[in-house]
């Protein structure tokens, strides 16, 4: 076997994902217990690839739970949500359900962010990249690190 | 007077037309069929400090001497062996052993090349291409010239190529480094002489997708922040683009081939391609089904296999009703 196919891209989402868990500050009430990472998706790449890495590891003194979620109303309580791009149309009730948490919405459809998401995936050509609305990451407490905006393909001021 | 002078060149021609005429040689030659080739190689080193290097014959018996006296890993006296037989084609004024000589240089220099190949075999790749030029420029300079060596190169640098290939599984940082370029090199030397060799396109492009792939792959979380990940994605990009135009070759070569089909799969999917992904990705899925199906039949509760039925179902070779069947069934064993 010469070639054996390897799942790059959510590899580097989830990679972005616990990058992004550490370039953000969350609320106080946010920085007890363990630091949640859901995912709401049909296709289980990203979660498999969080939950095979990330989950045990810590972020500060918070333990990273990887949760993987069928509906959004299993949705308690999370620093981050990754909405899966078949499950885009989702994204209308999910601000709505969370408008009064501080969870950092991360999607991968293009225009996303004036839907409500905080970090959108994008393509750079062909590159992996982010974009970032402050406005949004206000709306939910979340203080992005410049670093995360200084890398970022597009920030909406 | 002149009678006689006749019958005794009658007679010298004679003798020389049998065996080794001289004396010294003659005693060299008895000690070679005796097998003692230490003893006759003192003889016929002799025998070249005296009139009898005028001989051919002399030398052509020095070269096959040398020879014999070749160690493993030593081409001294192999080289020996072949200046003995360059001598002896310049004393052979007339021709008389051209064939045998150029029979004698020929089985010595491709022992250059059968050392390229032992050394290839035992994994001393270095040693085997210094063997391999060698032999072609031995080759060139004693026996033909206007010889090109194209076969002969695809043949051998697809197989060093290859060699190279099979040592990177176990190689880390610097020492991948240096042995991913000397397998690419070997490649491109293929594809320099033929464009249009599948192997080397096919095995040239995996090179390039798997080093990409596993760049992103291999990234320690902890220790990788988002501008190291940023880098990496972009030198991944730039490998995965050097893959494709080599893969679509090998595709063009060998269109059903499901190793081309896998890297082209992969190539686009890893460059965020999703339409060409879909085109390769469907016509493995194709290929692949029945064997999913099968799997699927001798252990249902395989979840790697499921989630393949589930992910061809729903989106290279949609049907609604397998799908909701495999996904549930998935569901139920907890995804």
């Amino acid at each position: 076997m010469l070639t054996q196919i390897k799942d790059t891209r959510s590899v580097a989402k989830a990679l972005f994902l616990y990058n992004f868990a550490t370039l953000i500050d969350w609320p106080e009430d946010y920085r007890k217990g363990n630091f949640i990472i859901g995912v709401l998706s049909s296709t289980p790449d990203v979660y498999n690839e969080l939950n095979t890495k990330y989950k045990g590891k810590s972020i500060g003194s918070q333990e990273i739970v990887v949760e993987k979620y069928s509906s959004r109303t299993d949705i308690v309580k999370a620093h981050i949500l990754f909405l899966g791009e078949d499950k885009s149309a989702e994204i209308t009730s999910l601000t709505t359900q969370l408008k009064t948490k501080s969870t950092l919405i991360v999607t991968e459809k293009e225009g996303y962010l004036s839907k409500g998401a905080v970090i959108n995936f994008i393509l750079d050509g062909s590159k992996q990249a982010y974009e970032i609305s402050k406005p949004n990451a206000k709306k939910y407490n979340l203080v992005i690190a410049a670093k995360l905006t200084t890398l970022a393909y597009k920030v909406v001021e | 007077m002149k009678l006689f002078r006749n019958i005794l060149l009658v007679v010298l021609l004679a003798f020389a037309g049998h065996g080794y005429s001289q004396e010294i040689t003659a005693k060299a030659h008895a000690m070679y069929q005796a097998k003692d080739y230490d003893s006759a190689r003192v003889l016929i080193d002799a025998a070249i400090q005296t009139k009898e290097k005028y001989n051919s014959q002399t030398w052509q018996l020095r070269g096959l001497i040398y020879r014999k006296l070749e160690t493993p890993g030593n081409t001294v006296n192999r080289e020996v062996a072949l200046e003995s037989f360059i001598q002896a084609r310049k004393t052979d004024t007339t021709n008389l052993y051209k064939d045998k000589i150029n029979e004698y240089l020929y089985n010595t220099i491709i022992r250059y090349y059968n050392d390229a190949v032992t050394y290839l075999n035992e994994y001393k790749y270095i040693d085997s291409e210094k063997s391999y030029v060698m032999f072609k420029s031995k080759y060139i300079e004693l026996i033909d010239p206007s010889k090109t060596f194209s076969n002969e190169d695809v043949e051998y640098f697809n197989a060093l190529g290859g060699g190279y290939t099979k040592q990177l599984a176990q190689l880390s940082g610097k020492d991948y480094d240096i042995v991913f370029q000397l397998a690419v090199n070997a490649l491109s030397k293929v594809l320099a002489v033929d464009s249009m060799n599948y192997l080397a396109n096919l095995n040239t492009a995996v090179l390039y997708y798997n080093r990409g792939a596993d760049l992103i792959v291999n990234q320690d979380p902890e220790n990788t922040s988002i501008d190291v990940l940023m880098e990496n994605i972009a030198t991944a990009e730039s490998l995965f683009l050097k893959a494709k135009p080599l893969m679509l070759k090998a595709h063009e070569i060998n269109p059903g081939n499901i190793e081309v089909l896998e890297g082209l799969s992969g190539i686009y999917y890893s460059l965020n391609d999703m339409e060409n992904y879909l085109i390769y990705q469907t016509q493995l899925d194709k290929i692949n089904l029945p064997k999913y199906l099968e799997i699927y039949q001798k252990n249902p509760a395989d979840k790697e296999n499921l989630n393949q039925l589930v992910r061809i179902y729903s989106s290279t070779l949609k049907d609604d009703a397998q799908y909701l069947k495999f996904k549930t069934i998935l569901d139920q064993l907890g995804g």
